[in-house]
């Protein structure tokens, strides 16, 4: 066993040039952060220090895996390594459907020239942060359009605010620490879901990238053993992970999960995610209402998609584009942007989702139709749906009422 | 032509994803992504003349969802419970399985159970006297498929089909007599006997 596990991580390891994802020299972020080997994370020793018995469990949980992988399967990890770089997109996912036309469309000169004029204006946001985070309206205008890719992860560490706990940890060995501890059960489903996150992306497609995610997961689960790691959780951290170091994915993860709420999705028995549901479910009564009877009428229930939605930070059923443009609104707008982002993507496909059936609606569901969709111009229009605290937290208060009627009548 | 929704559900990386996607597309990926919530598709297969549209909904297996799954076998035809027959875990929950399933339905759903990944043969850990203890117990269908090879796929679902429109068929007869009073005076007759139905049913069960 341990000899598969010595082959994997000899495998030649090439390093994505896509753009230089998060690296920022000048705030003292570490350089060619693209590559993200262990070894440029500061975490050089840890793939050894990782205890063996850790090792072992994550190997032996992950036997069905490792066995495919490394018997069977040798041949599939070699090709994927081996699969032309032009056959990735920018952020690293695999090609589908006319590669020349795609690739085209994003190397166009127009397009680079937009990059650069973004670039410059973001150059400028970010030396000026403080005074620009006052007048946010404004900034929400630039986030429409897009950030740079470079820039991405050192804004995604600023808007969380995860920027204050990577320095308090910068010299400590916290985050080592918590992920060497023991936690069978999280590794066991960790293992399980790590070929699983991102199958088509080149990093994830050979192992050394899942270890990284492997560790954050699994620290995570220390870090606050009452959620622990629940299946979605693997999607946002992956995503983390793309755009910073590993111990800044780290820290920036566990901002989400608390200063973010998100590990209220994730509890046992979901409880902030069925909270959401009816939160999302009265604003489609509001906004949407044709919409949202006709769901009702083929039998489609929040349940159904909007749960599906939340848990995978929209992956499960959209483009990585678009993951990450809501998740970049996400961190400045906060929690009503779970609501506006899936309501104007809804709204733009109001139309056509009006004449569907249950299996027809249901495909585009978990499979939305967002390759054509304009982004900037939805993120523009979507602080048009209108969402307070009061309404929301006046929402709360009644889907607990409900629930508690409910329970009690159960219990009568 | 009428639907029928059928229901996977087994522990996480049982290969339940797979195993659709072997049916539907006739493909497999090793590392197929791991489902969150709930998956849908839908194929129409053709059995003993009939054209049947088959719903499937794919569940999460991670045991954190498995409060949500009760939703999903509600108004299930059919309820296909997988494991890795690689896994002695994945097969100790059936019993888990199977209580949400009658908590829910009763006896009122036919159950599938499927042992996946026979292409690793070497590393089985349930054997087949005890697998076939654990169907009969429970009066379940059982067969053994590999989403990876592909064997079996094919026949699961031709098993499904040929159940589904079975059950179908008794339901429609236990129905008729209760219409054919009722709709006499639109002069509508069936010449069908009420009694002798009950007794064929009866005998159907057997």
């Amino acid at each position: 066993m341990s000899e598969q596990w010595l082959n994997v991580n000899d495998l030649e390891f090439t390093s994505s040039d896509s753009t230089s994802l998060g690296s920022f020299d000048e705030m003292k972020f570490p350089t060619n952060t693209n590559s993200q080997s262990g070894s440029e994370s500061g975490l050089d020793n840890s793939e050894t220090n990782v205890d063996e018995q850790t090792k072992n469990s994550l190997i032996t949980s992950n036997s069905r895996n490792s066995s495919l992988n490394y018997d069977g399967g040798s041949i599939q990890i070699q090709e994927n390594v081996n699969k032309k770089k032009e056959n990735f997109d920018k952020y690293g996912f695999l090609l589908e459907g006319n590669l020349k036309a795609i690739k085209e469309k994003q190397f166009s000169q127009g397009l680079i020239h937009k990059e650069v004029e973004r670039t410059m204006k973001w150059q400028n946001i970010i030396t000026n942060w403080d005074k620009h985070m006052k007048k946010k309206q404004k900034l929400y205008h630039f986030f429409g359009e897009g950030i740079p890719d470079r820039f991405r992860g050192l804004i995604w560490i600023k808007l969380s605010g995860s920027i204050k706990q990577i320095e308090e940890h910068a010299n400590t060995k916290t985050y080592q620490q918590l992920f060497e501890i023991k936690n069978k059960n999280a590794e066991i489903d960790i293992a399980k879901d790590l070929d699983r996150t991102f199958p088509k992306h080149q990093e994830y497609m050979k192992n050394k990238e899942q270890l990284r995610l492997f560790r954050l997961l699994l620290a995570w689960s220390n870090y606050d053993t009452g959620t622990q790691y629940c299946q979605g959780m693997n999607f946002v951290a992956a995503t983390l992970l793309l755009f910073l170091e590993e111990e800044q994915a780290f820290w920036t993860f566990v901002v989400l999960m608390t200063d973010y709420h998100m590990s209220g999705i994730y509890q046992d028995g979901f409880p902030l995610l069925q909270v959401y549901k009816f939160q999302f479910e009265q604003l489609m009564k509001k906004y949407l209402p044709k919409l949202f009877k006709h769901f009702t009428n083929v039998g489609i229930g929040t349940d159904l998609y909007y749960s599906k939605w939340l848990l995978s930070m929209l992956y499960s059923s959209f483009s990585f584009n678009t993951v990450i443009r809501f998740f970049d609104c996400f961190l400045l707008e906060g929690t009503p942007y779970y609501f506006q982002f899936p309501l104007t993507l809804l709204k733009w496909k109001q139309k056509a989702f009006l004449s569907m059936g249950l299996e027809e609606l249901m495909e585009n569901l978990i499979n939305f139709p967002d390759k054509s969709l304009d982004l900037s111009k939805i993120i523009k229009t979507c602080q048009k749906f209108k969402i307070t605290t009061k309404m929301l937290a006046q929402w709360s208060d009644e889907f607990r009422r409900q629930n508690y009627k409910r329970s009690t009548n159960t219990i009568n | 032509m009428e639907n029928f929704k059928i229901c996977f559900m087994g522990d996480q990386s049982v290969g339940k994803t797979s195993i659709i996607n072997r049916f539907i597309y006739d493909d497999f990926n090793i590392n197929s992504q791991s489902t969150v919530g709930v998956d849908f598709l839908s194929k129409t297969i053709f059995v003993e003349n009939e054209s049947v549209r088959l719903h499937l909904w794919d569940t999460a297996g991670q045991e954190r969802f498995r409060c949500l799954i009760p939703s999903y076998v509600r108004n299930s035809s059919l309820v296909v419970i997988v494991f890795d027959i690689t896994n002695k875990t994945s097969f100790k929950s059936i019993e888990f399985w199977m209580d949400t399933v009658q908590n829910e339905r009763g006896d009122d759903v036919i159950v599938f159970l499927v042992g996946n990944k026979t292409d690793l043969e070497d590393e089985r850990q349930v054997s087949l006297e005890k697998l076939e203890k654990e169907a009969n117990k429970n009066g379940f269908l059982y067969l053994e498929t590999s989403a990876k090879t592909g064997h079996n796929v094919k026949q699961l679902f031709r098993k499904i089909g040929i159940s589904i429109l079975k059950q179908n068929k008794k339901r429609k007869e236990l129905i008729k007599p209760e219409l054919d009073e009722n709709t006499s005076l639109m002069n509508i007759s069936l010449n069908i006997d009420p009694n002798k139905l009950k007794q064929k049913e009866e005998s159907g069960c057997c």
